[in-house]
């Protein structure tokens, strides 16, 4: 039992070390002004500075870019949690056989490629509306679709833990609507859910750069990219932020599903 | 007196099994109708066909005379209550009772003071800024129950109300939903497989079976005088004499056990089985005329009541209801059986 204890610790601390150790290089080279063939044991803490993030925020481009991801990263939550909480609630009332199917749907674009999902939906849309493809905001849908595995899934446990076809109908035998259900009984009992899914959703846009690529849209992570050459250290530093904010956000989204509000159990029965 | 609640020739089927076949049931306004049956029986679709959250295939609801079948859920002004509680968790007590009042649009002020009455009505004063998960089940059905009042409903829906909780706390409510019904007056249907509850609380019984109803009537009628077999069994104990009709008419049960006499029981050769409660049966002085030979196999006392178990020849048990101050008998005494036979039911 002991050695097990402390085999299962050495293989924490090595991933942990696996996570860690990139990130502290990352940082090394974004915010120390020593080169990476002067720098020694002697001179491991000199020269730190944050200016390179200054620098990097400062840039035009760089605000543009950032304001443009925060953007899509709020409508794309907005946008998953309006069509994806309805739709599960639906499925958890209405149509529980159908349950397993959507779940298979709901990983589909884990086995899609980025490519061919953009090649398909913006070769469509370029004959019905080019001016869709032509805005920033075309990224939203193919956003809402590439987080749809892990929001599905933060929705679907949300509604599993409470009795949604009772409480649909208690509201509704009242005199609620649909929508004051929804609005009024539902996600007030899945708020942690719905956090936990925006917050997921934000993680997966501020890091998406392949569908954001394609469509030739100059969101942060590609700006990130293309700075790269032009100002490695400060492109390193923005991205080591950004790396740290959605790792915060995750565990914050991991914290929020574990934590149980004492005055708005989770579960009734 | 045109009826509250009113289904005709219902009819309602999920693939191939029928749910609900020719369900024709009429609540008045102050009546407590109870759906009694088995699972499966159809009673909770019947319910949920009046609230509207399952549509008829065929056939009409009406309330005080205008349709409803195709109403949706929310306009119908039902109150209903769920047998596992359904409370909105994110909602304390007061909240929860009063959300349909919101609903409704109802004043802060007005909504407050309908919601105090009818906490107080339910006699949950005190516990109105409490949560769902800060009460017991009890309670927690008390809550609903005044969450379903509240918005002064035209009829009144329980679903199996009683079955989650315990046997005491079961007995207080059903006596404190039969109160409040009575007191507001409104009509209502309950739904529950628990005879015992059914027998309580209703001014009519419906028993059902398989979708279609058996018999509806006082408590009283349904149990004394059941109207088909699967009534008698289900309503009540019963005890169970097979055997083949005589050519004189009487009963001559199986494994030579005796014959019962008196009366009729149809063409000489026919194959029957004659219930009959065990109120109606007798224990008796073995040499008493014309009764059965029976030995005692046990005797359950159940305070005012006791059940003498006796076995008669053959194999066959019988039951037999006795005040307990009248009981005189032991284990392995050789006892008489006198059977009303004018009461029971013939079953083929």
């Amino acid at each position: 039992m002991k050695r097990r204890n402390i085999l299962a610790k050495l293989v924490l601390v090595a991933v942990g070390l696996f996570y860690v150790l990139p990130m502290i290089s990352m940082a090394r080279f974004a915010f120390q002004r020593v080169p990476v063939a002067l720098l020694g044991w002697n001179n491991l803490f000199d020269r730190w500075t944050i200016r390179p993030l200054f620098t990097m925020m400062g840039n035009p481009i760089f605000q543009e870019a950032a304001f443009l991801s925060v953007r899509l990263a709020v409508l794309s939550a907005m946008l998953t949690l309006i069509i994806l909480v309805p739709t599960v609630v639906y499925v958890h009332v209405s149509m529980m056989r159908a349950r397993a199917l959507v779940e298979v749907i709901s990983v589909l674009p884990f086995v899609v490629p980025a490519i061919a999902l953009v090649v398909g939906i913006s070769g469509a849309f370029r004959e019905l509306a080019p001016w869709f493809i032509r805005s920033d905001y075309s990224l939203v849908p193919f956003y809402v679709i590439i987080a749809l595995p892990y929001t599905f899934r933060s929705i679907d446990n949300g509604l599993s833990s409470i009795d949604v076809k009772t409480l649909v109908d208690a509201s509704r035998s009242l005199g609620a609507s649909w929508t004051r259900t929804m609005w009024s009984v539902i996600v007030p009992n899945i708020r942690v859910s719905v956090v936990t899914a925006s917050f997921l959703t934000m993680t997966v846009v501020l890091g998406e750069f392949t569908i954001a690529s394609l469509l030739l849209k100059e969101t942060l992570p590609l700006i990130l990219a293309q700075s790269q050459g032009q100002d490695p250290q400060g492109s390193f530093a923005v991205g080591l932020v950004l790396l740290i904010m959605t790792a915060s956000l995750l565990g914050l989204a991991n914290r929020f599903s574990r934590r149980r509000n004492i005055t708005q159990p989770v579960a009734m029965l | 007196m045109s009826s509250e609640l009113s289904f005709s020739g219902v009819r309602k089927t999920f693939g191939e099994v029928v749910a609900l076949d020719a369900f024709s049931l009429d609540i008045q306004q102050g009546e407590l109708v109870t759906l009694l049956g088995p699972s499966g029986c159809g009673k909770t679709t019947a319910l949920r066909v009046a609230a509207g959250f399952e549509h008829a295939d065929s056939g009409t609801v009406t309330l005080k005379g205008v349709d409803i079948t195709a109403m949706p859920p929310n306009k119908r002004n039902m109150g209903m209550v769920f047998q596992n509680y359904s409370l909105f968790p994110h909602l304390s007590v007061s909240e929860n009772v009063g959300f349909g009042l919101k609903i409704r649009k109802h004043s802060a002020d007005k909504r407050q003071s309908m919601v105090d009455e009818i906490i107080a009505r339910v006699r949950l004063a005190g516990l109105a800024a409490r949560y769902p998960h800060q009460l017991s089940g009890g309670q927690q059905q008390r809550v609903a129950l005044a969450r379903a009042l509240a918005i002064t409903p035209e009829v009144l829906l329980l679903d199996e109300p009683l079955s989650a909780l315990d046997a005491q706390v079961r007995g207080e409510l059903r006596d404190e939903i039969r109160r409040v019904q009575k007191e507001t007056g409104v009509a209502t249907l309950f739904v529950t497989h628990d005879q015992d509850e059914a027998l309580a609380i209703s001014d009519t019984i419906c028993v059902m079976r398989d979708g279609a109803i058996q018999q509806v009537g006082a408590p009283r009628d349904v149990y004394l005088s059941p109207a088909t077999p699967f009534v008698a069994r289900f309503v009540g104990a019963m005890n169970e004499f097979a055997g083949v009709v005589a050519a004189d008419g009487s009963l001559a049960l199986d494994n030579a056990a005796g014959s019962l006499a008196g009366r009729s029981f149809g063409v000489g050769g026919t194959k029957l089985t004659f219930l009959v409660r065990p109120d109606d049966v007798v224990v008796c002085a073995a040499s008493e005329p014309g009764s059965l030979c029976a030995t005692v196999n046990t005797v359950l006392f159940g305070g005012s009541t006791t059940v003498v178990r006796v076995t008669l020849p053959g194999g066959l048990m019988v039951g037999a209801l006795v005040m307990s101050r009248d009981v005189t008998v032991r284990i392995d005494d050789v006892v008489g059986l006198r059977i009303d036979i004018t009461r029971g039911v013939v079953a083929e």
